[in-house]
């Protein structure tokens, strides 16, 4: 919590509008969009420029008060919930283009920008930023960065490092450095980008984007699948690749999401059905169009009850809006919705997803499960209530079992939406000690005052040598031991 | 150990449901103003479940600064995913606050508040008042301080408020609206039709134009003259005991009808009666009716639309757009059937950019918060001259005022008024039409 003549000093930096203390003011800051997470910031702090970014970061390592860098707050690990009454640093204000590179297909921008509103700018001169994760209307680029952030078109246009070509950033001790630039082709020394993009605000402030754009794909086609069971669906999924086409969009939903869809939307999904997919085709009409004909075949021939092509951009809202209506829909059938992110190769899909299921039935939990089926990471949704602690504690075995049975299928705790608080007790689970370490001593030597979003991604490190209590009764013991 | 009292609180699964993804914050007009996460729906519930939960306390000074500085234009709650009732939760969140403020305010300003409300519960006051003010701009008194800019010096923005009175019509609509309109034709439908209370005194055209309109449609328009406000505005600022005791009267004032449908000209008091049901769920006597009540009230737009209303057979020379009022758009999801009547009565028709972006009047907003209702207004002037359209259609009272506001202090060739009023003008020009081939 910084102290007074600590925040006097930041309203000297940014102006007395922009540092935030009143109580109301920084419980707004507590949380952002991961269930049952939060913790009130000891201040917050609105930087209008770069400069003063690295004005507060330089005070903050000086002095030693911790920063959490915020966005819009639609992280969903936890990643800027401020722990240890962390000064809130938020991004907002830093919200302009500050180009688009029309020659060299790219566009630089400050980290406050709604993502959407970059998509927008570049697709009004016939140009395109792929990402697209679900909160693109509202989550900023500085926040994708930080998260490495996926979204819908993953599989054939990739992800947010995908994109990133430069980027300005405000190190731990103040400094301001650039890494990458508008070539291409770039191969002198380690590529620091890279390490900081899905650095989930442990090693600086982005105070600047370089992005890479692509041409806008001229056409696109949309289908929507109805099939019997996982099973059929995955075929069809496996078939598609097999035909070499890399559909720009691959979306499942399973029997509980669909279901509570059509609750939900009445838009006429049959709900004895076993999993719809969304597929989408995009590019040259001609090649558009063929892709799209060839997955209608073979869905048809995988088994699908039913599959509509729509025939114009009306009609593709509308097929698509089952799936957008997948989170919505869930969320409303509980007061907590729990998401989660796990991957999996897109061959073990259809385990994963029956997986869920046994979890769902063993624990008593109601989990719906929708996701990317192209790139096999999914969403199981647990719907619960936060006030029944029984549900609670069933829901921690639900969670830690889903993950256990991601990384037996040789997945990823998380394939878009970073570790952040939410799964940092997972992280050694799937990392061998050596990387675990090596990541840690990464974090210590670029920022050894540990002031950058303290308390993510790694375990608090111990404070004492020697082993953690992996238990009450082990930690009783190790407690015996230590008796003199 | 909630720190909200007993009666009426913001309701714990409310609270709960919102899972704080954002998506409201692109369409609130305060966040995007000022762009602090509590002056944002996510962040007004966060600082509402923290006095739930006695992490803040309800007399805290920014919680109640920001329940007062929301719009409650509901936006945010076309945006929820998770179906969050924000407009519930606000509303019950005022009641707590208002509780508390008359306890502690001085007996003097109680006695103002109360006073300010009353013509509202009390009609022939709110006749009497607004006769007042008709004499007054008729005997040219109005005007005259205008010109002569000594309303300038008036404190609380009041010179620039007098700005916002219309042209007071003449008489009220329940001299002018019989009790009972029959229908042109066969009668289809026999409608409600509550007069309202600035509707009547104030609107009284668009209350002409509606009974008119009905009739010519198949419907038998019955307008109850003890009909009075349907407690919108109370409900609104908090004042929810008030709110449904004039609840109670509107759904007795149709008691002896036998009728199909409520049509409601008002978008924020069609909201308010859609919720009646809410309001007066635990009323043992009135949860019923109230219920009944609500469920057949509808827009008008929504009862021409569903009645498959005659088109003009020559509509308007001008072209068209149509702003969204909050009240409609987010409050009772109604946004294609006025589009519809909108598209017909004009020569042409044009979408009006950010049209459900709320126009700044949201009830008293514009007397309690001047600057920040200016700014949006300001905002809307703009996007409506964008268009190029002659006229806008504009679904609430409220709204009307305010943008006729804005389009008189720019001197805009634009014309606002209800969908309705275009309907009935272009009625109108195609008998004329007929009349004189």
């Amino acid at each position: 919590m910084p102290t007074d003549p600590q925040l006097e000093h930041l309203r000297s930096l940014v102006g007395a509008q922009g540092v935030l203390t009143d109580l109301a003011e920084r419980l707004s800051y507590s949380y952002d969009a991961t269930a049952m997470m939060k913790s009130t910031p000891g201040a917050v702090v609105i930087p209008s420029t770069a400069e003063q970014v690295a004005e507060v970061i330089s005070f903050a390592n000086a002095e030693g008060f911790p920063i959490v860098t915020r966005g819009s707050g639609t992280g969903l690990s936890g990643g800027s919930v401020p722990l240890e009454n962390a000064v809130v640093l938020s991004t907002l204000k830093l919200n302009r283009i500050l180009e688009i590179d029309e020659e060299n297909l790219t566009a630089t921008v400050e980290p406050g920008v709604i993502t959407a509103n970059l998509h927008q700018a570049v697709e009004a001169l016939g140009l395109f930023y792929p990402p697209d994760p679900g909160s693109m209307k509202v989550c900023t680029l500085g926040g994708n960065v930080a998260e490495n952030a996926g979204g819908l078109r993953g599989l054939k246009y990739g992800v947010t490092r995908d994109y990133v070509m430069g980027l300005e950033v405000v190190l731990p001790n103040g400094e301001t450095m650039w890494t990458g630039g508008k070539c291409p082709k770039d191969v002198a020394g380690y590529d620091l980008r890279q390490i900081l993009v899905g650095s989930e605000g442990t090693l600086g402030v982005f105070t600047k984007i370089l992005v890479k754009l692509v041409p806008k794909p001229q056409s696109k086609k949309t289908l929507l699948a109805v099939f019997p069971s996982m099973e059929t669906a995955a075929a069809t999924v496996a078939a598609v690749i097999a035909a070499k086409i890399i559909p720009a969009t691959l979306e499942f939903l399973d029997q509980t999401t669909l279901r509570c869809v059509e609750e939900f939307a009445g838009i006429g999904l049959p709900i004895d059905a076993g999993a719809i997919l969304l597929m989408e085709s995009d590019g040259h009409p001609a090649a558009a169009l063929e892709q799209a004909e060839t997955m209608l075949r073979l869905a048809k021939a995988n088994g699908a009850t039913q599959v509509q092509m729509a025939a114009d951009e009306e009609e593709a809202l509308r097929l698509a809006s089952a799936r957008r209506m997948a989170f919505p829909a869930l969320a409303r059938m509980r007061p907590t919705t729990v998401l989660e992110d796990v991957s999996v190769p897109r061959s073990r899909l259809v385990e994963m997803v029956s997986r869920v299921r046994e979890i769902a039935r063993k624990e008593n939990l109601m989990i719906g499960t929708f996701g990317h089926a192209g790139d096999g990471n999914l969403h199981p949704t647990i719907l619960m209530d936060e006030r029944d602690p029984d549900e609670v504690a069933r829901m921690h075995r639900g969670f830690d079992a889903i993950v256990e049975a991601a990384l037996g299928l040789g997945g990823t705790l998380t394939g878009e939406h970073g570790v952040g608080l939410l799964k940092r007790d997972f992280l050694e689970r799937y990392f061998p000690k050596a990387a675990v370490e090596m990541m840690r001593n990464f974090r210590r030597s670029m920022d050894p005052n540990g002031i950058m979003n303290p308390g993510k991604m790694f375990r608090p490190a111990p404070r004492r040598e020697g082993e953690l209590p992996r238990s009450r009764e082990h930690g009783q013991k190790v407690l015996e031991g230590l008796k003199p | 150990m909630s720190g909200f009292e007993e009666k009426d609180t913001p309701e714990e699964s409310q609270l709960l449901n919102c899972m704080r993804c954002g998506m409201c914050l692109p369409t609130c007009p305060t966040f995007q103003l000022t762009g602090r996460e509590r002056s944002s729906p996510r962040g007004r519930i966060a600082l509402m479940r923290a006095v739930h939960e006695g992490a803040l306390d309800l007399e805290d000074e920014t919680f109640a600064q920001e329940m007062s500085d929301c719009l409650g234009c509901m936006a945010c709650v076309s945006a929820c995913p998770a179906g969050v009732q924000y407009g519930d939760l606000l509303e019950a969140a005022r009641d707590q606050l208002q509780r508390k403020r008359v306890a502690r305010l001085p007996w003097w300003r109680n006695l103002l508040e109360r006073l300010a409300f009353l013509p509202f519960e009390r009609l022939d006051l709110l006749r009497w008042s607004t006769r007042g003010l008709y004499f007054y701009q008729k005997i040219g008194l109005a005007g005259f301080l205008e010109r002569r800019g000594w309303l300038r010096a008036l404190p609380f923005h009041l010179g620039e408020l007098h700005g916002l009175l219309p042209k007071l019509p003449r008489r009220f609509s329940r001299e002018t609206v019989p009790p009972i309109t029959e229908p042109v034709g066969k009668q289809r439908l026999t409608v409600g039709l509550p007069l309202g209370c600035v509707m009547d005194v104030m609107l009284a055209k668009e209350n002409e134009a509606t009974a008119r309109v009905l009739s010519r449609n198949g419907c038998q328009v019955h307008a109850p003259r003890k009909a009075g406000c349907c407690g919108a505005l109370h409900a609104h600022a908090g004042r929810l005991e008030a709110a449904r005791v004039l609840a109670r009267q509107m759904v007795d004032s149709f008691e002896d009808l036998e009728y199909d449908a409520i049509a409601v000209n008002s978008a924020g008091c069609g909201n308010c009666m859609k919720g009646y049901g809410h309001l007066l769920h635990d009323d043992p006597e009135y949860a019923e009716k109230a219920s009944l009540f609500a469920s057949k009230v509808k827009d008008v737009s929504e009862l021409l639309v569903r009645l498959e209303f005659e088109k003009p057979s020559c509509p308007l020379s001008q072209s068209v757009t149509y702003h969204d009022a909050c009240h409609l758009a987010h409050g009772q999801g109604v946004r294609v059937p006025p589009r519809q009547i909108c598209r017909v009565v004009g020569s042409s028709y044009r979408e009006l950019p950010m049209s459900d972006r709320c126009c700044g009047s949201a009830g008293t907003y514009n007397v309690t918060h001047f600057e920040t209702s200016m700014e949006l207004l300001e905002q809307k002037i703009d996007e409506l001259e964008s268009t190029g359209a002659d006229l806008v259609g504009v679904a609430n009272p409220g709204c009307l005022l305010q943008i006729q506001y804005g389009l008189r202090k720019r001197d805009s060739r634009i014309r606002a008024e209800h969908p309705v009023v275009f309907l009935d003008e272009a009625y109108q020009a195609s008998e004329a039409t007929r009349h004189s081939e």
